[in-house]
């Protein structure tokens, strides 16, 4: 299977800029149409949603907050496609973060000054291992990473809401089942009081710096290219693939743990089911906008953040929901496949 | 015990349909060379048209037809991507689900489509097969929309194995290059494999609303769609075999609701978690004991880079 943008630098020329802003232009545009003809007014549909994201530093401190979990899991998914890998089990391994988290901030005896670090850790490990289920089957078996990752993003879904439904539950509170709040000790400190923005922040620039480094300096980014080229190519370079592929997933489904660490002692500070909008899923477009850079995934998460942000609070007046954005992101990733020829051939 | 067999065996056949359908819809893309990942994309605006238009006319061949139509339409946008341009078929394929995800979702809260269950289908009873012990009352006592899942699977076979259209099928879905050179239009033998197959994958989706689950919520196939992908690659592209792999994770589905009804110290999101647990295994399974009949070219596109 190829890589749709094998054979390139995975640079972003100029072109790719402007081209790529038509495109969010452009699907920003037919989803107005979409909401005009229901019967809503879509320029203050829009305003509404950029006003609440980036209008207040409430706003921008909100759309950063969900833009992390966002790029982590688009790192994630953007690891396994420079092999040629498809990671779309990085809302599992996001899931299967939140619980190790979980487990350390609620359960595990540690002393207070380093838990923390302890919630963080645990939260990368889950998520590492879990995504070496679908990494094993695919090297050892040859199933499609795809079906294994997507299948097991129920498995951990059901997980979270079998364990705050049952042994980790908090007794005697509201009609949605959590876990018990987090201890000081296991939240993420606040970057901004009053808001919801957190450390995590740092820790997600880090990993992107991270990323960049990996995939453009070190040995192992070269194998990680490498065997995005083929697995003939691999061969004859003398890669172990298996490996490589091994290592990656287990860097991929960290950054997917992370995101979900990261949500819960960052921002929920407690466990709850189905509390991701799907960032594993959503994800993707930002990665394909970002054409697999850590840098343009960075700006598309921001982006994709701004128009998920706070998205519900607008359903009742402007008739924009979390499906609706989703159907946004959908319009993206076709109307960048459709333009990718014509916006690679222009020249400069 | 016997009457407890048919029950489940019944639900099996119920509950596999919209899966046999869909993965039907996928054998024809996937025989031609196109993975249509957005099977789960087609299929949920499948289940979601059916059930409005059900909805709003009373008029049951119309809810078909519309979610045949809204599925081919769904695929079409692969013929567009994949087919045409030559974009990769995942990404295609994951844009198509995220869409039929998210339209299907914002059409039900714009259109204010009400929480309401519509009228399961009828059965009908086969005369002389529906009194054969246990299979008879399971099989042969059954809606419409489940003799079609049973009589698709030889149709299909007939159809890819026994005509001319067929062989253009396969053959563009093996060997392209091979297939140019007498005379195949690979690109337009795709295009139409694979909006044929969606017309299928949206038909699974009707027949989840009207066969299944009798509603419609946001989310609705629940990676249906992608467990009929599954079901093909485990089938190894055999029609025969979709259906029985289609009906046996039916079948698993209609267990684990039957166990979770009985009461068990198992919790019930454990239970949930079977119809996609199934799959993997089997899909381990299959991959350990034989190598796949993948057709060659699967995943392709025409003409290669």
């Amino acid at each position: 299977m190829q890589n749709i943008f094998r054979d390139r630098k995975y640079n972003i020329p100029s072109r790719y800029i402007l081209g790529y802003l038509g495109v969010f232009l452009t699907a920003i545009f037919l989803t107005g149409v979409l909401i005009f003809i229901f019967g809503y007014d879509p320029v203050s549909a829009y305003y509404h949603m950029f006003n609440n994201a980036l209008g207040s530093t409430f706003g921008i401190a909100e759309t950063l907050t969900f833009a992390i979990p966002l790029f982590l899991c688009a790192m994630s998914i953007t690891i396994a496609m420079r092999m040629g890998l498809t990671n779309l089990g990085a809302e599992g391994q996001l899931y299967l973060g939140s619980i190790g988290a979980t487990f350390v901030a609620l359960y595990l005896p540690v002393p207070d000054e380093i838990r923390l670090i302890t919630v963080i850790i645990f939260g990368f490990v889950f998520g590492a291992v879990y995504a070496l289920i679908p990494a094993i089957m695919k090297v050892r078996y040859g199933v499609s990473e795809i079906f294994v990752g997507l299948m097991l993003n129920f498995v951990g879904l059901f997980l979270v809401h079998y364990l705050v439904e049952g042994p980790w539950i908090r007794e005697g509170w509201g009609a949605i089942a959590t876990s018990e709040r987090f201890p000081l000790s296991a939240q993420i400190p606040k970057i901004i009081v009053d808001t919801r923005l957190h450390f995590g922040l740092i820790l997600a620039i880090l990993v992107g710096i991270l990323v960049y480094f990996l995939l453009k300096k070190t040995a192992f980014g070269y194998e990680i290219k490498v065997v995005g080229f083929g697995e003939k190519v691999a061969r004859y370079s003398g890669i172990n693939i298996s490996k490589t592929v091994l290592f990656a997933a287990l860097l991929s489904g960290g950054f997917a743990g992370l995101a979900g660490m990261i949500e819960v002692s960052g921002v929920l500070h407690l466990l709850v089911g189905g509390f991701s909008p799907g960032y594993g899923y959503l994800a993707f477009g930002a990665v394909l906008m970002g054409r697999l850079n850590p840098a343009g995934v960075g700006i598309t998460s921001f982006l994709f953040a701004i128009l998920l942000g706070r998205v519900e609070s607008l359903q009742r007046t402007v008739g924009i929901s979390l499906s609706f954005f989703y159907a946004l992101v959908a319009i993206i990733i076709l109307l960048i496949l459709v333009f990718e020829p014509i916006i690679g051939k222009v020249r400069k | 015990m016997i009457e407890l067999i048919t029950v489940i065996l019944a639900a099996a056949a119920r509950m596999g349909t919209p899966i046999v359908l869909a993965a039907y819809g996928e054998l024809l893309s996937e025989r031609s060379g196109v993975l249509n990942l957005g099977t789960e994309g087609g299929m949920i605006m499948g289940a979601f048209t059916s059930f409005y238009v059900y909805l709003i006319t009373d008029n049951f061949l119309l809810s078909l037809l519309v979610a045949m139509i809204a599925g081919a339409v769904m695929s079409s946008f692969l013929v567009v991507t994949s087919v045409w341009l030559r974009a990769n078929q995942i990404v295609a394929g994951i844009g198509i689900w995220l869409l039929g995800f998210g339209m299907s979702g914002f059409l039900m809260r714009a259109l204010e489509v009400p929480h309401v269950n519509i009228k399961l289908l009828e059965s009908i009873k086969i005369p002389l097969l529906s009194e054969i012990p246990i299979l008879g009352p399971a099989f042969f006592d059954q809606n419409v929309l489940v003799y079609t899942a049973f009589l698709l699977a030889p149709a299909i076979w007939l159809f890819l194995f026994k005509t001319s259209a067929g062989l253009r099928i396969r053959s563009v879905g093996e060997n392209p290059k091979a297939a140019t050179t007498v005379g195949v239009r690979v690109n337009l033998v795709r295009a139409v494999s694979v909006i044929g197959g969606g017309a299928l994958v949206g038909l699974g989706g009707a027949a989840l609303a009207h066969s299944s689950l009798a509603t419609f919520i946001e989310g609705a196939t629940a990676f249906r769609g992608f467990i009929a992908i599954a079901v093909v690659i485990f089938s190894g592209w055999n029609p025969f075999w979709v259906l029985g792999g289609g009906l046996l994770i039916g079948g698993v589905e209609s267990i684990q609701m039957r166990i979770q009804l009985l009461g068990t110290p198992i919790p019930y999101r454990f239970l949930t978690m079977l119809p996609y647990i199934v799959p993997l295994v089997i899909l381990l399974i299959m991959a350990r004991r034989r190598r796949h009949q993948a057709p060659l070219a699967l995943g392709q596109s025409f003409p290669a880079e």
